[in-house]
């Protein structure tokens, strides 16, 4: 299942073929298997962004393939609910595409949808911890929050941590972003990106120890 | 170092459950909306001159004519075929059943001798699954009412309570209703009450209509499935009795949801927004098919192989279309167009018959669509003041609330 085609590296910004896949892990879209049997090379972000714009289906299949395994473990990471998840990846993908029209081709186009997905998720997060005090408060029959997969140490770690502290983590992580990505895409200054980061990984690290050690 | 470089590694082996199916489903989606996403093409002048001057001419033989002439020159250019002046009041339906109205002044029941009850000062109503009850809401109370309107429970709601919707089987039913913001579902009995999620869009959810229904292994061996607008743009299927949530449906298209119904068989949920229809295969989340307009209202038909839906008009006194749908393919059949709004659709329950409601000339319109002289109409006036006896002209126009074959008592 590792995929050998793009690497997103950079908060999601594609590099050149035949490096590691990372996190991302997925299968060659099928528009970059042709291109490489035709021993064409894979086209630029912004040339498929461009192609997108003039009603390339496949330019946009090759822009979901590259982007969705991320956005959707993003989201899963920063939710812990594997079906709101995915609802929050699709529809950050089709607000990408509402406004694909009008979107700059000099910038990257991952970091952007990453950026949409994340506060989209830390907004379902926030959302759901609120539903969940008042649905106490009240008295009223309430669900727990879903926790699909959560079985995990390292995940129920994750779980502990407030929504925007895993979404620092996962962007930095998982996204493989920088401080100052993380800080344009979630409105903060990078100092607080750095001290939430540093904190979350004081409560992470303690776990992966303990599991290599066991 | 190499702590942070083990914690990318655990991290980066994390993975969302059912990934390969998810994104399946999401291409599905993100494809639809890509192929939805072309900007609408402009109008042209000489056609929307031509509508134009359509509306004027209706508008003008409204205002001129008395009431009876003017229904049937709008008739005849509404429907594109002869109808008789409009009958003054509702002496019989065309074909069996019983309609299930709301007005105003509460909820009626109309018969096919063309006689009415009314129910009760109720809101909002539907018709339990074989037609002997009816679920009506008032204000912050559900009720179970019966034909001759005796109630036979009420509980109140936590909040205002608003769409009830019954469906079951002959011996377990389920009433599904929304409460603010929540939906909540009550056993047929009125007990049992529960939340079954919080912040759903205002919409009436939709039942599967029969645990028979003809469904693949997940969703067939479930007895009561509902689906429900989480938000104004996706839809969610979910057992119940057990609270799964089997299905999440993401609607592509900037519109806002404005109605969902199963079809009858179960095959196929159908979901109205603001720009388009679109069928889904509820087993997989699949988008069947998709049609592209702006319209007022829908109807399957009660075999599920036909939507009726109702284009909106481009202004107020523009014209109005009714377009038949196949519902196994999406083919669109125009019929002739009608000036002004339309505002409700219904099928009889053999489903030879349509009925619209037809605010403007205050008139309902039934309209033959199979067996004997497709076409024929006939349109029944003054149905604001038979809803409202004694409210004169402050009598506001009811809406239709379903036309269903009932058991007999």
């Amino acid at each position: 299942m590792t995929g050998g085609a793009l690497a997103l590296r950079g908060c999601g910004i594609a590099r050149s073929e035949g490096e590691s896949l990372g996190v991302m892990n997925a299968e060659p879209a099928p528009t970059l298997l042709r291109a490489r049997l035709l021993g064409a090379r894979p086209r630029s972000e912004a040339a498929l962004v461009r192609a997108a714009q003039r009603d390339s289906e496949e330019a946009l299949e090759e822009l979901f393939r590259r982007h969705w395994r991320r956005a959707h473990r993003a989201a899963f990471l920063v939710v812990g609910d594997g079906a709101a998840a995915e609802d929050i990846a699709q529809e950050a993908f089709l607000a990408a595409i509402r406004a694909l029209d009008r979107f700059d081709r000099r910038r990257p186009f991952g970091p952007w949808l990453h950026r949409i997905t994340v506060n989209r998720a830390i907004d379902y997060s926030r959302a759901r911890t609120l539903r969940s005090e008042s649905a106490l408060f009240e008295g009223i029959e309430g669900a727990a929050p879903p926790v699909d997969g959560l079985s995990d140490s390292l995940l129920s770690a994750l779980r502990e941590l407030s929504p925007e502290h895993r979404a620092v983590v996962v962007m930095r992580h998982v996204l493989e972003c920088t401080p100052g990505e993380i800080a344009d895409a979630l409105g903060i200054p990078r100092g607080t990106v750095n001290s939430r980061l540093r904190r979350a990984l004081d409560r992470l690290r303690p776990i992966v120890d303990q599991e290599e050690r066991s | 170092m190499r702590r942070d470089a083990e914690l990318d590694r655990r991290l980066s082996e994390l993975r969302a459950p059912d990934e390969d199916a998810a994104e399946a489903r999401a291409w599905e989606v993100v494809s639809a909306a890509y192929a939805d996403r072309a900007p609408a093409p402009r109008p042209v002048r000489g056609r929307r001159f031509a509508v134009a001057l359509a509306a004027a001419v209706a508008v003008l033989a409204v205002g001129l004519s008395p009431a009876g002439a003017a229904v049937a020159d709008l008739v005849r250019s509404v429907i594109g075929t002869e109808a008789g002046d409009p009958e003054p009041s509702l002496t019989r339906l065309p074909t069996a059943g019983e309609m299930l109205v709301e007005s105003g002044d509460g909820v009626w029941i109309v018969r096919e001798d063309g006689s009415k009850r009314r129910l009760g000062d109720f809101d909002e109503a539907s018709w339990s699954p074989n037609g002997l009850f009816v679920a009506a809401t008032d204000g912050r109370q559900l009720a179970a009412v019966d034909p001759l309107g005796e109630v036979r429970w009420a509980i109140p709601a936590p909040r205002e309570a608003h769409d009830p919707r019954w469906s079951g089987t002959d011996v377990d039913t389920r009433i599904a209703y929304r409460s603010a913001g929540d939906l909540r579902v009550v056993a047929g009995d009125g007990t049992g009450d529960a939340l079954v999620a919080r912040d759903v869009s205002p919409i009436a959810p939709a039942w599967r209509p029969a645990p028979e229904a003809k469904l693949g292994p997940e969703l067939g061996s479930r007895t009561h499935v509902l689906a429900y607008a989480a938000s104004a743009s996706s839809v969610r299927i979910t057992d119940t009795d057990g609270g799964d949530v089997l299905r999440r449906i993401v609607i592509p298209g900037r519109a806002p949801i404005d109605e969902i119904e199963f079809s009858a068989d179960g095959s196929f949920l159908l979901v109205r927004t603001g720009d388009a229809l679109l069928a889904f295969e509820p087993e997989g989340g699949r988008l069947a098919w998709r049609s592209s307009m702006e319209t007022s209202a829908a109807a399957l038909s009660p075999d599920g192989r036909h939507v009726a839906t109702i284009t909106q008009p481009d202004e107020p006194n523009g014209e109005s279309r009714l377009v038949l749908i196949d519902a196994g393919t999406g083919e669109e059949r125009r019929l002739p167009a009608g000036l002004g709004r339309f505002t409700d659709i219904a099928w009889s329950p053999d489903g030879r018959w349509l009925v619209l409601g037809w605010t403007a000339a205050d008139q309902w319109l039934f309209v033959r669509v199979r067996g004997n002289r497709p076409g024929r109409v006939i349109a029944v006036g003054g149905i604001s003041r038979q809803f409202a006896p004694g409210s004169g002209a402050e009598a506001s126009f009811p809406g239709i609330a379903g036309w269903m074959l009932t058991d007999p008592p």
